[in-house]
């Protein structure tokens, strides 16, 4: 691993894009940034540069804490004031580094602006998504409290918000992810802006959505000429965006190129290793149970039930005087020993609802629920102790779902302690170390602590904590969604691996088909709380039936910049077809 | 909204009813009758038993509890609050007299908090170093040091040894306006010190936390002024545990006021309360306890109004 890490700092960066003969709309030059923390400085990026120019959309790619969203916080000088900032950037014409506090707020916003993450944030809770978009064309055009609003209204209809007069006056909580991401592209793009800044703007949305905002980045900015420079972890996005593309790694760049370049022929050997690392949901079918878990060469129609779940019902309680939420309605689904079941929806289906009702952390409102043999679905929380060793979970996020105040070891123990067969301290301890080595991991790191960790290691705990007891049923809810690419590989490698080991069942919750095809044999379709299609891996990602389960496929983006421009055409078609349709 | 605010008075209704429900109970499960310590007071002795009967009879302890129960409601309802056993003049003009001087006091208390307090706070936010930890020392010397000491300092500095303000008494506001405001300003600002600590760390750190906001990162990206961004976004969004702290500091105010009331000799709602508690004088002490709690749950219902008034996501839900 260090081996190659080293192989790859000293390979060169790829530069395979030649300057053009116009001036930058961004120019960033020998771009270093450094910050303060704890009285030692952390390099976050070295000697970065790159130009943008008019027109086209630049993606700039790579891993968490690779730098690429502090190198395009820097083009409006928005890096907290702890940054120590080297080099130089013009933004639109003006010397960023150099520039006057009121130069900078005449720039922000006007000539060029930034769309973020994650637009509940994004966006303050307090104001209406009218007066919030109003602020920014106010703050740069002299125009009347009324006026901004027409306006306002304009430049939603514009980025296809539904309903725009009646939208103006409502807040982010009353929209939709989709939607208030419009509305924060409406507040960004207000001003017609030269250049504009996506800091990986469809990474908190479900994937229909985020075809529908890839679209539209795309649609506004071929009709406006502006230049956007369009921040991702996700090569599939970058296949799908991209007229040209920065690779960045440990704060550098290293490899630049034309999209089709890149992917046809990735110069950079971390271009290559990112590439290898992205999960793809194949084209064409394979053979069937290719990666069916080892536990015996019985077919597994004929291995007894695991979990069965029938008509099953779960609903959140509401509040005194109020209803309460059906979060789940009359799902049926089956998993056998030693089987993977994917269950795969988009934020809200009711996936994760499914998953913590199956390991009992939840009571099922109607319907049954058989897991081993008993049916839990309305025993209570004491009833159901007893039976706890028997299923094990992992959650999505390792950083929080890991005490930081526990070492990993104590952790990984609590389990084995609490229900484990009476065992001496020592014998915990020898077994903790088995686990740890189980999951790849020293076991003399016993007595660390979650911080001392990377995201990937402690995800890695999590499982070994999941599987301290040797489950029959691991339910793995996202696990991998919180990760590098890169780490993401490793990690189902991992799982994979202990499940053909040990033969436990899994139920492998994920909105990320290709992941999904990976692993498991079966998958299930989740839509608003039922279940739209279920069957073999080849049945259902290959000749899928359901029109949903068709347009989650096709909304998946793939690390194939012609594939992506072919579906982009396919999707305005039928968009087309819709229109005239209606 | 309207529907957010009607749920919060009725449910303040329900509370007041409880509230009263347990006072009326408590009151008569303390041990001791009343009738036979205002017949026989602290000296001991034995009162006849016509003697006792009759006082029980005034007093309505003769009948059945339920009655007495009904009789108590329908009394504190139509704003009857019994009448003095020392004197027999009836509580709530007592009440009514005294009441609006103590929650003047609270009143330019609280408003000294919002006013000198957020301020300081987003000042220590916003600065850091040297001046956070400077107005870190002083608040947390004004949360420290009690009231009566503050008080009393006060007196010293002010009245005895600078002569600027009266060192205490009450002057009529209808009468004479001018010495009214000299006699409030003393023991306000002595009420104050503590809210005002409060008050500012809350808003120091509730705005340390709302800077980092995404949202704030956006409000620059727009071009937004730095002052701009700080009032509109940073300070709007780090008033609610501003107001929430305010809203239970006034109990506490409440409860300081006795202190203070005493060391300036201000003829209060505070005062009357340990006088009655001196003498015993029961119908006294349970009307200003009904009041006191009153207040407490009309401030909880303004707070949560507040809420729904700051944050648009509390009002929907």
């Amino acid at each position: 691993m260090s081996n190659n890490m080293s192989e790859n700092l000293a390979a060169a960066a790829v530069r395979r894009c030649p300057p053009r003969d116009e001036t930058p709309v961004l120019a960033i030059r020998d771009l270093s940034v450094s910050f303060g923390i704890g009285g030692h400085q952390v390099q976050a990026i070295k000697d970065v540069s790159f130009d943008v120019y008019r027109g086209e959309i630049l993606a700039v790619v790579g891993e968490s804490g690779s730098g690429k969203s502090v190198s395009s916080l820097a083009a409006l000088r928005l890096l907290p004031d702890t940054a120590d900032v080297s080099g130089s950037v013009t933004t639109a014409g003006l010397s960023v580094l150099t520039a006057s506090e009121a130069e900078m707020e005449a720039l922000r916003g006007d000539s060029a602006s930034m769309i973020f993450q994650e637009p509940m944030t994004a966006m303050n809770p307090v104001y209406t998504i009218g007066q919030q978009i109003g602020a920014a064309l106010r703050a740069h055009r002299p125009v009347s409290r009324k006026e901004a609003q027409s306006r306002t209204i304009e430049m939603l209809e514009l980025v296809g918000m539904p309903e725009p007069e009646r939208r103006v006056n409502q807040y982010p909580h009353q929209l939709s992810g989709g939607q208030r991401q419009r509305a924060m592209i409406a507040m960004a793009l207000i001003c017609e802006p030269q250049l504009l800044i996506a800091d990986e703007p469809t990474t908190a949305l479900d994937v229909t959505v985020q075809a529908e905002i890839l679209d539209l980045i795309k649609d506004i900015q071929k009709k406006t000429g502006m230049a956007v420079v369009f921040i991702t972890h996700d090569m599939g996005v970058v296949a799908d965006i991209a007229d040209r593309v920065i690779v960045m790694q440990k704060g550098m760049v290293v490899e630049e190129a034309f999209v089709n370049e890149l992917f046809d022929e990735p110069r950079h050997p971390y271009s290559r290793k990112l590439l290898a690392a992205v999960p793809r949901l194949t084209v064409t079918p394979q053979p069937a149970g290719n990666v069916t878990a080892g536990l015996s060469d019985e077919p597994q129609e004929r291995r007894d039930v695991v979990l069965s779940a029938k008509d099953l019902v779960i609903e959140y309680p509401g509040r005194l005087g109020r209803r309460g939420f059906r979060a789940v309605e009359k799902v049926s689904f089956e998993i056998r020993r030693g089987e993977i079941l994917g269950l795969v929806g988009e934020s809200g289906s009711g996936k994760s609802t499914v998953g913590r009702c199956a390991v009992g952390l939840l009571q099922a409102t109607e319907g049954e629920l058989n897991v081993c043999g008993h049916d839990i679905s309305r025993l209570s929380a004491r009833n159901i102790r007893p039976l706890r060793k028997r299923f094990g979970i992992v959650f999505q996020d390792p950083a929080s779902s890991l005490n930081p105040r526990a070492s990993i070891g104590d952790s990984i123990a609590e389990p084995l302690r609490l229900h484990g067969p009476r065992s001496s301290a020592g014998d915990i301890r020898k077994k903790v170390r088995e686990l740890l080595e189980s999951v790849e991991l020293p076991g003399s790191w016993y007595e660390r602590y979650p911080h001392e960790l990377s995201g990937g290691q402690r995800q890695r705990i999590g499982i070994a904590r999941a599987i301290s007891l040797e489950p029959e049923l691991l339910v793995a809810d996202e696990p991998t969604s919180a990760l590098d690419v890169s780490v993401q590989a490793k990690v189902l490698e991992i799982l994979v691996e202990l499940q053909r080991r040990m033969g436990f069942s899994c139920l492998f919750i994920s909105h990320d088909l290709a992941v999904v095809e990976s692993l498991a044999s079966n998958v299930a379709v989740m839509r608003k709380g039922s279940i739209v299609e279920t069957g073999s891996i080849s049945q259902v990602l290959h000749q899928p039936q359901e029109a949903y389960t068709k347009r989650l496929i096709a909304a998946a983006p793939i690390p194939d910049p012609r594939e992506q421009r072919r579906r982009t055409l396919a999707r305005q078609a039928a968009a087309q077809e819709d229109r005239i349709a209606s | 909204m309207l529907r957010f605010i009607v749920k919060r008075c009725l449910l303040g209704m329900l509370l007041a009813f409880i509230v009263l429900t347990l006072i009326f109970l408590s009151l008569h499960l303390v041990p001791g009758d009343p009738a036979e310590i205002i017949l026989t007071g602290e000296g001991g002795g034995a009162a006849s038993p016509e003697a006792l009967a009759k006082v029980r009879a005034q007093l309505g302890l003769d009948q059945s509890l339920w009655n007495q129960y009904v009789n108590y409601l329908s009394g504190v309802l139509s704003g009857d609050l019994g009448s003095s056993f020392r004197d027999n003049s009836p509580v709530t003009q007592a009440v009514a007299e005294r009441l609006p001087r103590t929650l003047e006091l609270v009143a330019v208390a609280v408003l000294l908090a919002l006013v000198v307090g957020i301020p300081l706070g987003s000042l220590a936010a916003k600065r850091g170093g040297v001046i956070d930890a400077t107005i870190n020392l002083v608040t947390s010397t004004g949360i420290s040091v009690p009231v009566y000491v503050i008080g009393t300092v006060l007196v010293l500095v002010f009245s005895l040894k600078l002569g600027w303000f009266p060192a205490g008494g009450f002057r009529a506001a209808e009468t004479d306006f001018g010495g009214h405001l000299q006699r409030v300003l003393l023991p306000a600002v002595a009420l104050s010190f503590g809210i005002i600590s409060v008050v500012s760390r809350m808003t120091r750190s509730a705005v340390l936390e709302v800077i980092s906001q995404d949202y704030v990162r956006t409000a620059k990206a727009i071009g937004l002024s730095r002052p701009v961004v700080f009032r509109k976004h940073v300070l709007r969004g780090s008033l609610n545990p501003v107001v929430t702290v305010v809203g239970l500091q006034v109990g506490t105010l409440l409860g300081s006021t006795v202190l203070v009331e005493r060391i300036f000799n201000w003829p209060g709602l505070s005062g009357l309360l340990v006088e009655a508690v001196l003498q015993r004088d029961y119908p006294v002490v349970q009307g200003i306890v009904i009041v006191i709690s009153v207040i407490f749950i009309l401030i909880n219902i303004i707070v949560d109004i507040s809420y729904g008034l700051l944050d648009p996501r509390v009002r929907t839900s």
